[in-house]
């Protein structure tokens, strides 16, 4: 029960600097060296603050603006957030991944997935937050969930097309 | 006494293990998980002296565990068992930390023997693996699949295995279009043009068989 109590404020110290983090300061890592980086960084503090094993494959080179990177890092946050709180996962998949004309931000796991009318409000988990943050640069949010296969959160925004973007 | 802890999902396999090893007066099973959590519990809780670790367990990217189990127990030797002979994954195992890797239709014998070495601190890794090595020290990015991110082997792994597109999404939790992309990318940088021409690559490769 000590290990648990442990483990729990473990966590609990976790979301909090999740929290400050999101509360207002920009992360560092993200204004120096990018997305991919920060993503990285944040994903191996996560890893280590939580023992979730984690498979983060994100691409490197992007150029975004930079609000849209601080989005993009905040529904990373919050998605990760809401996996060690409610999933009951023990592993995770992060994938940023630049495709045709779109960019796309991929975050499941393998816990308990969300079951449907759990009554919990939905500013419980920050879908609100998150959806709103994607759509502000033009991107949708679609979060699937088989029950007991565990959860997908993936974010796609659209990108101008290839050509367009190297000429 | 050599204390083993068996890693492996088919219970059948683990279990056998675990006899052959019970059976061994020298060894002794430490422990038996099912699962890369499991594994992990139980380094928290038995000494060993060698895990032998199936890549293949269902679950995230056996490589990311071989990683894991390095960090948090890095004198412990990590022996990979296979299913599949895909010898350039025991060059990214060992990348990752692996000590030895054995592929599951090995004698028992080779098995043991294998055990035995990292248990002192040598490796084991069968002639084709060595030359794979030595090649990689000698031009390490020379082969055009060493470009390849894990993700994008593991991909590239499961397409010429002769999984399909949707397959692959369903098993990672990625959606089609995602793992179309990264198709595509695997493609581009091996300079191939379709699904025949990958399998081709991986045969001649030494990927999969």
């Amino acid at each position: 029960m000590a290990a648990l109590g442990e483990a729990l404020s473990l966590i609990d110290g976790a979301i909090a600097s999740t929290r400050q983090i999101a509360s207002g300061l920009r992360p560092p890592v993200l204004d120096h060296f990018g997305l991919a980086a920060a993503i990285e960084d944040h994903v191996k503090e996560f890893e280590r603050a939580t023992g979730l094993l984690c498979d983060c494959d994100v691409q490197e080179g992007l150029e975004l603006p930079r609000g849209q990177a601080l989005a993009i890092f905040r529904i990373l946050q919050e998605s990760l957030t809401n996996i060690v709180r409610h999933s009951g996962a023990t592993e995770a998949m992060i994938t940023l991944i630049e495709e045709e004309d779109e960019l796309v931000l991929c975050v499941s796991d393998n816990g308990n997935g969300l079951r449907p009318q759990q009554g919990r409000p939905a500013g419980g988990l920050g879908l609100v937050g998150m959806r709103e943050r994607a759509s502000a640069y033009g991107g949708e949010l679609h979060v699937t969930s088989m029950h007991g296969r565990g959860t997908v959160v993936e974010a796609r925004f659209p990108l101008p097309r290839r050509k367009e973007r190297t000429a | 006494m050599i204390r083993v802890i068996v890693a492996d999902d088919h219970p059948v396999f683990r279990r056998g293990l675990a006899m052959i090893l019970a059976a061994e007066p020298s060894f002794q099973v430490a422990g038996e998980a099912a699962n890369g959590g499991e594994l992990l519990s139980l380094l928290d809780r038995v000494a060993a002296n060698v895990v032998c670790l199936d890549i293949n367990m269902p679950g995230l990217s056996g490589l990311e565990l071989i990683a894991e189990v390095h960090k948090r127990a890095p004198r412990l030797p990590v022996l990979i068992l296979s299913q599949y002979p895909e010898k350039q994954m025991a060059v990214r195992a060992i990348r990752q930390g692996a000590s030895g890797y054995v592929t599951k239709d090995a004698e028992p014998g080779v098995l043991i023997g294998a055990i035995r070495k990292l248990a002192e601190g040598k490796k084991h890794f069968s002639e084709e693996v060595t030359e794979l090595l030595a090649e990689q020290f000698q031009a390490p990015m020379g082969q055009p699949h060493e470009a390849l991110s894990n993700r994008e082997m593991r991909v590239m792994v499961m397409l010429a295995g002769g999984d399909s597109v949707s397959g692959i999404g369903e098993k990672l939790n990625l959606s089609v279009k995602t793992v179309s992309t990264y198709r595509t990318r695997v493609l581009e940088k091996l300079k191939l043009r379709s699904n025949a021409e990958l399998i081709r690559y991986a045969l001649e490769h030494k990927l999969i068989e």
